[in-house]
């Protein structure tokens, strides 16, 4: 099937389009496809919508893009808005703006930088993400790293190494902050229920219970119970209500 | 029901792994997501498993963990059939069916030159019931039919088959996993089996045979 040569797909301007399956598809402008579209690469540049599955191997998006379906991708990059109401799987994934899922997201690693809603799990694994992050199911990957912009909010974290810290005040933080982030920057916390893993290193980040190995709490961080294996450390300007060690 | 349960703890402090390693596993759907049963407990949610559903599952991981990849172990473990494709002869000659079973099947759907999975998985079923002793061969038909129908819409969702007989007619169910299913007092429940495990049963059966990579 792969050989087969199929015909390219291009709108330009405002216009719309069927589905189907093509080699290259490349939107610029306002373009609406209608049904599924499956292709090697998809380009948009502008404000699409597709009402359907998107299932590509390159994915490229500056600008916002809505999928009504589920999206499959191998390599997505997007700079800008990305809506999807179905679920999200992908190989590497590479996200600057904005990311709302309806449903779940799946991928190998996950770069994002800006605000992200999932509404249910999280799956990667690797999990890096700089900005405002609400996830309202489970996130799990062997390797986390969170640097929160603004008030965050995560169900349960659950992984391998788990680092959370507060976004820096480096130029570019402030440049995130600018673009990115509206108006919750003076609240740079995360809030979880439970955080489960190996190697956990938290500041900045409000939970009822975190289990592991090896703990470290830092300054900004407000834990009801901490339980530990092997090593805990607490800095003396974070709050942890009560620890054990088992 | 509260003592079949295995805390989280627990269950890590019991067979040694980590938190990272049990997460990975369950990403790569080597553990259900049934499997992870939410309480509410003095210290807010906490996660229960079925316990020995759990442990023998662990131990499986554990002990071929060395000779197959993650992403293999996920193909033998998960519900879903698998790619392989066996001669009709060979199911025979390698006992993992009985030659009457393979009858039945060829009254009921014909015979393919190779089995798939999914065909595989119906014709072993039957041969499991057969033998057991608990079905005829002619309501090993009706099983099969039921099957040959039905089984393709649990897509990925365990699934468990129910034989049934009452007054010597015999039926059967297919029904989503775990279901309790109550059944009038003169009818009785010959059989239940749960399709998944059945499923990780043949596909280890068919790996260890050589069946994958057509070696005789």
């Amino acid at each position: 099937m792969k050989d087969d040569k199929k015909p390219n797909l291009k709108i330009i301007g405002d216009n719309s389009a069927s589905g189907g399956r093509y080699d290259d598809a490349k939107i610029i402008g306002n373009g609406v496809i209608k049904g599924d579209l499956e292709c090697v690469t998809f380009k948009s540049i502008g404000d699409s919508r597709l009402e359907g599955n998107l299932k590509a191997g390159t994915v490229k998006i500056t600008g916002s893009i809505h999928v009504e379906g589920k999206t499959t991708a191998d390599d997505i990059r997007v700079t800008g808005d990305l809506n999807i109401d179905g679920d999200f799987q992908a190989g590497h994934c590479h996200l600057r703006g904005g990311i709302t899922t309806k449903s779940g997201i799946k991928a190998d690693d996950l770069s994002l930088m800006g605000y992200v809603t999932v509404k249910k799990n999280c799956e990667a694994e690797s999990f890096k993400a700089d900005g405002q992050i609400k996830i309202d199911g489970l996130l799990t990957a062997d390797d986390i790293e969170i640097k929160t912009y603004g008030a965050s909010r995560i169900s349960e974290i659950g992984g391998d190494r788990i680092v959370i810290r507060k976004g820096s005040g480096s130029s570019l933080g402030k440049v995130i902050k600018l673009l990115f982030v509206p108006s919750s920057w003076g609240n740079a916390m995360v809030t979880v229920n439970s955080i489960e893993g190996d190697d956990i290193h938290l500041s900045n980040t409000r939970a009822k219970v975190v289990r592991g190995n090896n703990v470290v709490i830092e300054n900004g961080c407000d834990i009801d119970l901490v339980e530990y294996k092997d090593n805990l450390r607490v800095n003396r300007s974070a709050s942890v209500r009560e620890k054990k060690k088992i | 029901m509260e003592n079949d349960l295995i805390s989280k703890k627990e269950l890590l402090e019991l067979t040694g792994i980590s938190y990272g390693q049990l997460y990975r596993w369950k990403r790569k759907l080597l553990i259900p997501e049934e499997w992870f049963v939410r309480k509410s407990t003095f210290t807010g949610q906490e996660t229960f498993f079925p316990r020995d559903k759990i442990l023998a599952r662990i131990d499986k991981i554990k002990n071929m963990k060395d000779d197959a990849s993650l992403d293999e172990l996920a193909d033998i473990l998960s519900p879903n059939p698998s790619d392989i494709e066996v001669e009709k002869d060979k199911l025979v000659k390698e006992k993992v069916v009985s030659e009457v079973s393979m009858d039945i099947f060829a009254q009921v759907l014909g015979i393919p030159e190779v089995f798939d999975f999914q065909k595989t998985l119906y014709v072993y079923l039957v041969d499991k019931i057969l033998s057991s002793g608990e079905a005829s061969a002619e309501e090993g038909k009706i099983i099969l039919k039921t099957l040959a129908e039905s089984f393709l819409a649990f897509e990925g969702k365990q699934c468990d088959l129910l034989f049934v007989r009452k007054l010597g007619v015999s039926f059967c169910l297919l029904i989503e996993g775990q279901r309790q299913v109550s059944l009038d007092p003169g009818a009785k429940l010959v059989s239940r089996i749960s399709i998944a495990s059945v499923v990780e049963e043949l596909k280890t059966k068919l790996s260890n045979g050589g069946f994958s990579d057509g070696k005789q």
